[in-house]
């Protein structure tokens, strides 16, 4: 008898998208997986109908009459089944029904050490998927916001979007994400997802709010890191309700989004929207890396498809919904911030 | 500081007169020398004054001062790259000068855990950036390194494309085998104007298949001794059947289904090239070197998305749209047929290929 009683939970984002995850994976993997936390924020009662929903735990795949590549990925129409793909110690597999014609389904395997990156490769991106075929693109960014006009800092791992955010709500600033942020019609809506930190950069405003729990997990988690030489990276994830209650914001007006990357001193330059969607969409294709691989195979046999096309439109969506009079920047950062970048582009806000 | 001074080896090639690279490496002793080198089909003796591009294999000191720092780990800045990275059981660090413009230059330094370092020490980067980089400097003089294998007979050539497990190699050896057909290559060949040129990989190892006839590669482990053996006993290339160029004639792809039909449609040419396109950016995403990397671990198409994300206005921000524009502007006028085949390969498929094939003359 391998299972143990499935658990179920739904997921609410602005009534835009909603999902349910059902567990019905063994003990040690439900101990590794972090829905719980990730997704904290979004719970919902249950529902009936859902945008998407994903099953974990052993599953027969029905791949009859699938056009078979690298003798690893089976697709037919609406129809994407990888048989194993791995991350570090991480393997999974999964099929994915359903999603270019909406009512989807995703069925996940995966071994315990894979627990902990599953959501972030192949639910994030459904997630990222459904909102942007409804015209709520999402972009790799944190936001916050000052008098109802919101600032969108975008970047890749290690740009500075947590660290910016954190310091600019010090500053009074009201937060919408750390990670992502949902645009629509001239508006970013908040994403929040939980604070990932690790001793690196615990922020003085969340250190101050954390539980002692947390506080331990933190040091552990320092200790792995330095035992296995940096290769296992363990982030704790605290919620970011509990870290800076009172100081969430809901939606605001874009007046500026900013794109950082880490160089040498602070520099910042206007570009022009154009550019900056060049950016953001690669941003996102690198965030999504594996899944942007699963989209060129499937697009290898369906190019016309929704998902065949996502990326076309994902920046026409994007294109769209930045709409009205936003101010875009490129920004070159040091790569370690110090107070003069955050005086630096406190300057730019306030302009 | 070692006080011994390590001689260095320059080995010299030549693809068709299009592009000419060096490999660099300490000078060793080869255990198989046709499966870590490759390209040795393209080997010249004569030392190449201007080489497109240069691999460096061994230690280095990167030059990656003043750069952007993107992920943590790719450090970019214009025309360079520089990166740490691991995946299964490879570790390498490498650093690209003329990343998209100029001569281009490799240093790499890695190593392989488990037996591949003492038989193919040096594969690894030549599958993970040499690869690549031949495919895009052949672009640059508009012609194509297409993943597709291709046989040919009165100069005329078919290409056999399709993904990885379509049976290309097992198709284009027994078409040399059976119909006196001559071999360009099983796992790419170039399409420049309306030819096909040849561009056999380990030539050593596919004259060894032709030899010995073996379903879906090389999976026993008697198999592997066998194909050892034969390697290490010294391979004639001039013994194989093999075409420098030929006239692009048909291109047939190959498309492996679960079901157990064999099926043949016309497929229009807007297709094809979206296909040929799309096949030769997914081989920068499945793995390199099978053996040692998992599939699908592949590390190009990332490296390229993280300098396009710096510099999403450059020619590597721009080639894949771009590749796929050029190739449409060669291919015309040639037709295209999609074979479905199943997942056994069997004589009846061979006889099915050949059939449409005939048809096509």
């Amino acid at each position: 008898m391998n299972r143990a009683k499935a658990s179920e939970n739904y997921y609410n984002i602005h009534d835009i998208v909603t999902f349910g995850i059902v567990d019905k994976s063994n003990f040690l993997n439900g101990v590794f997986y972090d829905f719980d936390r990730r997704y904290e924020n979004f719970k919902f009662p249950p529902l009936n109908k859902t945008d998407f929903t994903v099953y974990l735990g052993d599953f027969i795949p029905s791949n009859q009459d699938c056009y078979i590549l690298e003798d690893n990925y089976y697709i037919k129409e609406d129809y994407f089944y990888c048989a194993g793909d791995s991350y570090k110690w991480g393997r999974w597999k999964f099929e994915l029904l359903g999603l270019d014609k909406g009512d989807c389904t995703i069925h996940i395997s995966n071994n315990p050490p894979a627990a902990m990156v599953i959501s972030g490769i192949l639910i994030d991106f459904l997630i990222h998927y459904v909102l942007s075929e409804k015209g709520y693109p999402l972009i790799h960014a944190s936001c916050l916001s000052l008098d109802n006009r919101a600032y969108v800092f975008a970047s890749r791992g290690g740009g500075g979007k947590t660290v910016i955010a954190l310091e600019l709500v010090e500053k009074g600033f009201t937060f919408l994400g750390d990670n992502f942020t949902i645009v629509h019609n001239g508006q970013a809506l908040s994403f929040l997802s939980p604070l990932n930190i690790f001793t690196y950069n615990l922020a003085p405003v969340v250190k101050r709010n954390l539980a002692g729990k947390d506080k331990l997990l933190l040091s552990l988690k320092q200790l792995v890191y330095s035992v296995t030489l940096g290769y296992v990276k363990i982030f704790t994830q605290v919620n970011i309700k509990q870290v800076l209650p009172q100081r969430l914001g809901d939606r605001s007006k874009v007046d500026s989004v900013f794109l950082l990357i880490p160089k040498e001193k602070f520099s910042v330059e206007k570009i022009d929207k154009e550019e900056l969607l060049d950016h953001l969409v690669i941003n996102q294709k690198l965030d999504f890396y594996p899944f942007t691989k699963y989209i060129l195979e499937y697009s290898y046999m369906f190019p016309e498809s929704n998902l065949g096309a996502h990326w076309d439109k994902h920046k026409e969506n994007l294109r769209k919904n930045l709409s009205g009079d936003i101010s875009y920047y490129r920004v070159e950062t040091p790569q370690s911030y110090t107070k003069q970048v955050f005086d630096e582009i406190l300057s730019v806000i306030k302009k | 500081m070692r006080g011994t001074r390590v001689m260095k080896e320059i080995l010299n090639y030549d693809i068709h007169d299009i592009v000419r690279f060096q490999i660099i490496r300490n000078r060793k002793r080869d255990w198989l020398r046709d499966l870590n080198l490759p390209f040795s089909y393209f080997e010249v003796e004569k030392e190449i004054a201007k080489p497109d591009i240069t691999l460096n294999i061994g230690k280095f000191t990167p030059s990656n001062q003043n750069c952007y720092l993107v992920d943590h780990k790719y450090y970019i800045k214009e025309n360079y790259f520089y990166c740490q990275d691991e995946e299964g059981r490879a570790r390498w660090e490498v650093e690209i000068y003329g990343f998209e413009d100029g001569d281009t230059a490799i240093n790499f330094d890695g190593r392989v855990f488990g037996f591949h370092q003492i038989f193919i020490p040096e594969l690894l980067p030549q599958n993970l950036f040499l690869m690549p980089l031949i495919g895009y400097k052949l672009s640059k003089k508009q012609c194509f390194l297409v993943h597709s294998a291709a046989i040919a007979k009165d100069g005329q050539a078919y290409l056999l494309a399709g993904r990885g497990g379509a049976f290309k190699t097992a198709l284009a050896l027994d078409f040399v085998r059976q119909k006196g057909f001559q071999f360009l290559g099983d796992d790419g060949v170039i399409i420049c104007q309306d030819n096909v040129l040849s561009f056999p990989i380990s030539l050593g190892l596919v004259s060894y298949k032709l030899r010995y006839p073996v379903k879906g590669g090389l999976e026993g482990f008697f198999d592997r001794i066998r194909a050892i053996r034969y390697l290490r006993k010294g391979v004639d290339y001039d013994s194989m059947p093999s075409a420098q160029q030929s006239r692009l004639k048909a291109i047939f792809f190959m498309v492996k289904t679960n079901k157990q039909i064999i099926d043949k449609a016309e497929v229009d040419l807007k297709e094809a090239v979206s296909k040929l396109a799309k096949a030769i950016k997914l081989e920068e995403v499945i793995s390199p070197c099978p053996m040692v990397m998992p599939a699908g671990s592949g590390r190009y198409l990332k490296y390229m998305l993280a300098y396009s994300f710096v510099f999403p206005n450059s020619q590597i921000a721009k080639y894949w749209s771009d590749l796929e524009e050029r190739l449409a502007h060669v291919l015309t006028a040639i037709p295209v047929y999609e074979i479905k085949i199943p997942q056994d390969y069997t004589p009846a498929v061979f006889n099915e290929v050949w059939r449409c094939l005939e048809q096509a003359l």
